[in-house]
């Protein structure tokens, strides 16, 4: 629940479309519950799949071969910067609609990759003209690093999930208030399996402690970001 | 004997597409010289012609350039080779190309170290994608320290990893990591993250003695003696200071009114460094984005190719080592103010490698080699059409205005002509040195000048301004109260001066300079003191 609703981006989702938030938290619990029951995989999948669909319909999709007119004007500077030679490789290399895709694809692809858009609102490399926000507490990532590993080992379908949203992202594009919002519940998952897995490492007798600990860092935390984005 | 003939010849084959990505076109790709490479350059000129620096200064710890204080390595290295090629680009890129085509068979003894020969395959693929990937070929092709750097690291690391079979490599390791601190000011910060933390396990693992570490220890000081005996001045520190973020920090921590300074700053100090941590191992920098800087950056291009990525990511593994690297390479850079600075954190090269090495090894342990070899040739060879077109083509057009161009064909008009020049400095970088190198100023007669600058004394002074006054020409801001009543050339951008200020003022455009792109790099213009004094109705103090 802490990793659910303990960060902004649910939070923008409820305040801003009411039936994504909704959605998000039911995606998320199903996903959660899963690791522990394998018979809620197939609400996961449900749930997931009307996720993406949702994400498909709401993003308003990005052309991949359509240039604006300052793309034009690089494309056509790049075309002239090649030497003469008889074989039409600036076209291929610069101009052809499955060259001007590609690029597109990949942009996304690894826009979507960017952990510090996800924990430090891109900083220190923020976009222009994007309102960047932190999606979750920067504390969460060392979790988010274990989870990677935990899920690698045992729960193979979040890191599927995972791909799938971060792949329909790249060919639909992000042009989304929420950003590609299919791809909270894989991260709330993998969050929780690295806090569970972590929880689990530390010795019984320090894991008071290490609660206690980890709640007052959170906090911290978690008022340093919301102070941050309402300064 | 017949497999390690082979493996050689592949190695060999390695290394030399790599010689060849680094040297084709060393001279004119970059299309320029960064004014850092002309300081380089026209330094190492001065101590080969007069035994002193630009300053006047007999053999610095660290060369004052721009107030700078870099490391003279690389400086003192390339005296034999400017005396050898003469001071050209070629000379001064030859050092740095040269260390870079080294540290390729570097990269594969540390690979094997790493794989134990399990599998050869993932160490030779691991040594070809060092070879031709684009972070270490660009920062092989241009006069960079850090590339320098790179080798004496690559080697110490190489001497630590053999400390299991003699332990005399580990004071070889630690001698070769306090050289690596006159090479580039990055590595200055390396042995203290990574030294301690090393020497402690493998005191714990029994292949060194404390001893040793006492012996290690004595070396490490004796190598940086001529650095400690200039810690107490200003240029010792100028450096880190200037680039750490504490300013930022500071800001930061005010927006967290709510919190007491004790906690507030802190907090704002963690998440700067963890997002400038993670910054360094985020994909989208390392395999898309690159470099934020254009002047160190390629077109299109990240570090490595795009399709490591999955090599890279399976191939990190709870080595003790690697992580070590990995954290101990990482925080110097993230310490610093850049946002993910390729330069700074060049020595991730090495973690990196091993990573992707690791990566593959991984792949081939599902899918054969077979598979995994041919993959990665086909790739590379995609990539080597890629990478021609980012560097050799988009690279060498669009950033050759970062780069300097034009500063060549600006100093043969400066030396064609017996007019005075005046540059403008506004928005261009400081172009003295520049004009210096291309014109292979007497390092006499700029010492003199430069020399007037220092006030307090070589370490302690920390300003610089960029007004020079070399053979005919003057470099500085226009003055239009006083230069255009005096005959003489001014020099700009395509923003210095309008053509309202050359009509209003009777100047004459005498020649243009312009970019690969058609774009206009420098506008001379010839001052008319004759007409202009005909035009002003008072009696100006400047004409006669």
């Amino acid at each position: 629940m802490l990793v659910i609703f303990a960060n902004l981006w649910i939070w923008r989702a409820f305040v801003s479309n009411f039936p994504v938030f909704v959605a998000l938290v039911m995606a998320s619990v199903v996903l959660i519950k899963a690791f522990d029951n394998k018979k809620y995989i197939k609400f996961v999948l449900i749930t997931f799949g009307a996720l993406l669909l949702w994400q498909a319909i709401g993003t308003q999709r990005q052309d991949l071969q359509k240039l604006d007119n300052d793309q034009i004007r690089v494309q056509d500077t790049r075309l002239n910067e090649y030497p003469p030679i008889n074989f039409p490789l600036a076209y291929w290399l610069e101009a052809r609609p499955e060259t001007v895709a590609f690029s597109r694809v990949r942009d996304n692809f690894f826009e979507q990759l960017d952990l510090n858009l996800y924990f430090f609102a891109a900083h220190p490399r923020e976009r222009v003209g994007v309102d960047e926000f932190e999606k979750f507490p920067y504390i969460l990532l060392p979790f988010f690093g274990v989870g990677i590993f935990v899920a690698w080992q045992k729960y193979k379908f979040l890191l599927v999930a995972l791909l799938t949203s971060i792949i329909a992202a790249s060919l639909i594009g992000i042009n989304n208030h929420l950003g590609n919002f299919s791809i909270f519940p894989p991260l709330v998952g993998l969050v929780y399996l690295g806090l569970k897995k972590t929880y689990d490492w530390v010795p019984i007798k320090f894991r008071k402690l290490s609660i206690i600990i980890f709640a007052i860092s959170f906090v911290l935390a978690f008022m340093q970001i919301y102070l941050y984005e309402t300064a | 004997m017949k497999l390690r003939n082979t493996k050689l010849v592949w190695l060999l084959i390695i290394i030399g597409i790599g010689a060849f990505l680094r040297f084709y076109k060393l001279s004119e790709i970059p299309s320029g010289v960064y004014v850092d490479e002309a300081a380089i350059g026209y330094n190492a000129y001065s101590i080969l012609e007069t035994g002193r620096d630009e300053f006047g200064f007999s053999f610095p710890v660290f060369l004052r350039s721009f107030g700078a204080f870099s490391s003279p390595l690389y400086v003192y290295l390339s005296i034999p080779l400017i005396k050898l090629f003469g001071l050209s680009e070629f000379s001064i890129r030859f050092l740095s190309a040269l260390s870079g085509t080294l540290t390729i068979p570097i990269i594969y003894l540390i690979l094997q170290r790493f794989l134990k020969k399990r599998s050869e395959q993932s160490v030779l693929l691991g040594t070809l994608v060092f070879a031709i990937s684009p972070w270490h070929i660009f920062f092989s092709r241009g006069a960079f320290e850090a590339n320098l750097g790179l080798l004496i690291l690559s080697l110490a690391i190489l001497a630590f990893l053999s400390t299991r079979r003699n332990k005399k490599y580990y004071l070889i390791g630690v001698f070769l990591l306090a050289i690596s601190t006159y090479a580039y000011h990055s590595l200055r910060l390396v042995p203290a993250v990574f030294l301690p933390v090393y020497s402690l396990f493998l005191v714990k693992n029994k292949y060194i003695s404390i001893k040793d570490v006492a012996v290690a220890v004595g070396i490490f000081v004796i190598v940086l003696m001529p650095q400690i005996a200039i810690m107490t001045t200003p240029a010792f520190s100028s450096r880190a200071s200037g680039l750490l973020y504490l300013d930022i920090v500071s800001s930061q921590s005010g927006k967290l009114g709510l919190l007491p300074e004790v906690v507030a700053f802190p907090l704002a100090f963690a998440r700067e460094f963890f997002a400038q941590f993670i910054s360094y191992v985020n994909p989208k920098n390392i395999f898309f984005l690159g470099d934020s800087d254009l002047q160190r950056s390629i077109p299109t291009m990240g570090l490595y190719y795009s399709w490591l990525l999955p090599f890279w990511f399976f191939g990190l593994r709870k080595n003790f080592l690697l992580v070590l690297m990995l954290v101990s390479f990482i925080v110097p850079a993230a310490l610093a103010r850049d946002p993910f600075s390729s330069l700074r954190a060049l020595s991730l090269i090495i973690p990196f490698s091993i990573m992707i090495a690791f990566g593959f090894e991984y792949f081939i342990s599902k899918v054969g080699h077979k598979i995994v070899t041919g993959g990665v040739i086909l790739f590379s060879l995609a990539s080597m059409l890629f990478l021609w077109r980012a560097y050799f083509v988009l690279f060498a057009h669009e950033r050759a205005a970062i780069w300097n161009y034009g500063y060549s064909e600006l100093a043969e008009e400066i030396k064609s002509r017996d007019e005075h020049f005046v540059i403008d400095t506004s928005r261009i970088k400081p172009p003295h040195i520049l004009l210096a190198f291309y014109l292979r100023n007497p390092p006499k007669d700029y010492q003199e000048f430069a020399k007037t600058k220092i006030k307090a004394g070589y370490y302690e002074d920390l300003d610089f301004d960029t007004y020079y006054k070399l053979r005919n020409f003057e470099t500085r801001l226009i003055n239009w109260e006083e230069d255009v009543y005096r005959e003489q050339i001014l020099v700009g951008d395509s923003l210095s001066i309008s053509s309202e200020q050359a009509a209003e003022h009777f100047l004459d455009k005498v020649f243009e300079i312009k970019g690969p792109l058609n774009e206009i790099i420098f506008v001379g213009f010839k001052t008319n003191p004759e007409e202009k004094c005909k035009s002003v109705k008072f009696l100006n103090k400047n004409c006669k």
